[in-house]
């Protein structure tokens, strides 16, 4: 499959990512590649009778519902680029 | 014999009778990683912590209050593997200042065994990759052959126990990211049972395939660090209930282990692709099980069909995971900051400046397949395969006690050989993937070297939670060969794959 600039657009919305035009044509060259190597995926005859859950996920070990202490907020903060006291701090969102 | 060649449970020994301090161990350490500094193994070195740790472990050991074979062992720890205080960078510049404010529950079971950090191994970026090559900190090298790669992604961790600069590391496998640069490196790497080892503190890559183990010089170590990091954790649901009865590994030989064992070995694991050198020591292997008294025979294993979506199935759902996974670096909580006034501009600023080329790929692979129009022929297709694949892998270990195959179709090659071609590199891991997959435990053991002096490891694939019998069964083939023993020579060569791409 190839990929053109309208998929790769679409995809650098999805992954809020912003290519360089280098890194454009050589994500658009391996990407196309890659994804001629993955149409054995898509040709294999296999079909959703065959579905099953991955090994472990039958059997989710859930925790009770107990509180905990809290972590300490400074800690929490401790790796933010932008903070007050309490908050984290992020470009404005609302008007 | 030097203390770089010691086993760690040897040198726990020496610490435990005070033939040697926690505090000299660690220099001697240090000292080969000065030595080795150009491998670039360790992307950051934890001075500071490491003698303060071994300062605390001697006086309880002298105190009698910690009695760990392990105690005042230095270890290294892959840099996706959360430690408190410790740079936890992923090998990317998004995490290059991260320091996590919590221990990975393996983390934390080592320090309360006594364990003394040195440092944090070198890795590919976020996993993402089968040879170091991708690291912000710089490419890791082989101790063998430094113009060669150590492998992916857990490189770093190989290459310094390889070399001895530490007795033993923690990786992790997605994919094949311990026992693939175990086999390039000639140390022993243990991928658990997917739930054998608690992924809380693991940064994750791919959610379902992604396990924490062992990397050490012989499989007697990495049952006795198993044996601490595994069992059941409330912070991971995913991790599981079930007592797999360690016990001490004798030191007598366990040669008796393989006796009357059924060792499978798929035939089209061994068919073109796969290096013929690396298939006659492969073969030599099988046989040397066959003359400890294990009946090993070649089976149909899969259709080709199914052997050639095998890889395109793992990455449609390691890169689909990681797409989600690797979403919450935003430049607002951790991590690197591009510092926008627009909120979407400092998400796609920050990650496009924090992401390298390959983590960008693999994370718009991840979002191609995960998105309308092409879930069903891509996300879900994988899934059946990796249903059927399961089933595969049950079967044959119902009619087999083990089976065993490569690690890899080669084993370590020159430096940038392969980073323009992503479909080769991809195609390295044909091995490793499926076991994953499976959620099967694997191990990879120094099993020979080729006529350039280059470490080749032999792979044995068990039942799930059978990893007592299977590390048994290792350590009978590491009482009967001594490839796990030896340490690069430099002088030996290695030398024919000397061109390195600039």
């Amino acid at each position: 499959m190839k990929i053109n600039d309208e998929l790769l657009n679409y995809l650098e919305t999805l992954t809020r990512l912003s290519l360089s035009p280098e890194e454009r044509e050589k994500v658009t060259n391996d990407l196309s590649r890659i994804l001629e190597y993955m149409e054995l995926v898509k040709k294999a005859d296999i079909n959703a009778s065959e579905a099953e859950l991955p090994h472990g996920a039958e059997t989710n070990e859930l925790r009770t519902d107990e509180p905990e202490p809290p972590y300490d907020r400074n800690l929490l903060l401790k790796n933010a680029a932008g903070k007050d006291s309490e908050f984290f701090k992020a470009p404005q969102i609302i008007e | 014999m030097e203390l770089k060649e010691l086993t760690a449970l040897e040198l726990g020994r020496r610490i435990r009778v005070k033939e040697i301090s926690c505090k000299e161990a660690l220099d001697a350490a240090y000292s080969v990683c000065k030595e080795e500094e150009k491998l670039n193994a360790f992307s950051l070195l934890s001075r500071d912590y490491a003698y303060s740790c071994a300062d605390k472990v001697q006086k309880k050991i002298l105190e009698g209050e910690i009695a760990s074979p392990l105690a005042g062992v230095p270890m290294g720890i892959k840099a996706n593997i959360s430690t408190k205080n410790i740079i936890t960078s992923c090998g990317s510049k998004m995490l290059e200042n991260y320091s996590p404010v919590f221990d990975a529950t393996s983390v934390a079971r080592l320090k309360e065994n006594g364990c003394v950090i040195m440092g944090k191994c070198n890795m590919d970026e976020f996993a993402m990759g089968s040879s170091t090559e991708t690291s912000f900190h710089g490419i890791c090298r082989n101790p063998w052959n430094e113009t060669c790669v150590p492998g992916g992604s857990s490189g770093g961790c190989a290459a310094a126990v390889g070399s001895g600069q530490t007795y033993y590391a923690l990786g992790s496998d997605t994919g094949g990211s311990i026992r693939q640069p175990a086999s390039f490196c000639n140390v022993t790497g243990v991928k658990p049972t997917y739930g054998a080892v608690s992924r809380y503190g693991l940064i994750a890559y791919g959610s379902s395939l992604d396990q924490i183990g062992p990397m050490a010089r012989d499989i007697m170590d990495c049952t006795e660090i198993l044996s601490i990091i595994s069992g059941y954790d409330r912070k991971d649901p995913t991790s599981r209930k079930m007592e797999m009865g360690f016990s001490r590994i004798s030191e007598k030989a366990e040669t008796e282990m393989l006796k009357g064992m059924k060792i499978g070995l798929p035939k089209e694991y061994f068919s073109a692709g796969l290096d013929p050198e690396v298939k006659e020591i492969i073969l030599r292997g099988a046989k040397k099980c066959e003359e400890l008294g294990a009946y090993v025979e070649e089976f149909e294993f899969m259709t080709p069909e199914m052997m050639d979506c095998t890889i395109g199935a793992y990455y449609i759902i390691a890169c689909a995971e990681a797409s989600s996974n690797l979403g919450r670096f935003d430049g607002i909580r951790y991590g690197f900051s591009a510092k926008e006034e627009d909120l979407a501009r400092q998400y796609t600023e920050s990650r496009s400046k924090g992401f390298g080329l390959e983590v960008k790929r693999r994370l718009m692979l991840g979002s191609f397949v995960l998105s309308a129009g092409f879930y069903d022929a891509y996300y879900n297709k994988a899934q059946l395969i990796r249903s059927r694949l399961t089933k595969l892998w049950n079967s044959a270990l119902d009619n087999y006690s083990f089976i065993l195959s490569p690690v890899a179709p080669h084993s370590a090659y020159p430096i940038g050989e392969n980073t323009d071609d992503p479909v080769a590199m991809m195609l390295g891991d044909v091995y490793t993937v499926a076991v994953n997959m499976a959620g099967l435990p694997a191990v990879s053991l120094p099993a020979g070297f080729t006529r350039d002096n280059m470490p080749v490891g032999m792979q044995l694939i068990g039942k799930a939670f059978d990893e007592p019998r299977l590390f048994r069964a290792a350590h009978s083939f590491q009482m009967a060969t001594d490839f796990h023993r030896k340490m690069p020579d430099k002088s030996l060569g290695g030398g024919n794959k000397q061109c390195m791409k600039q």
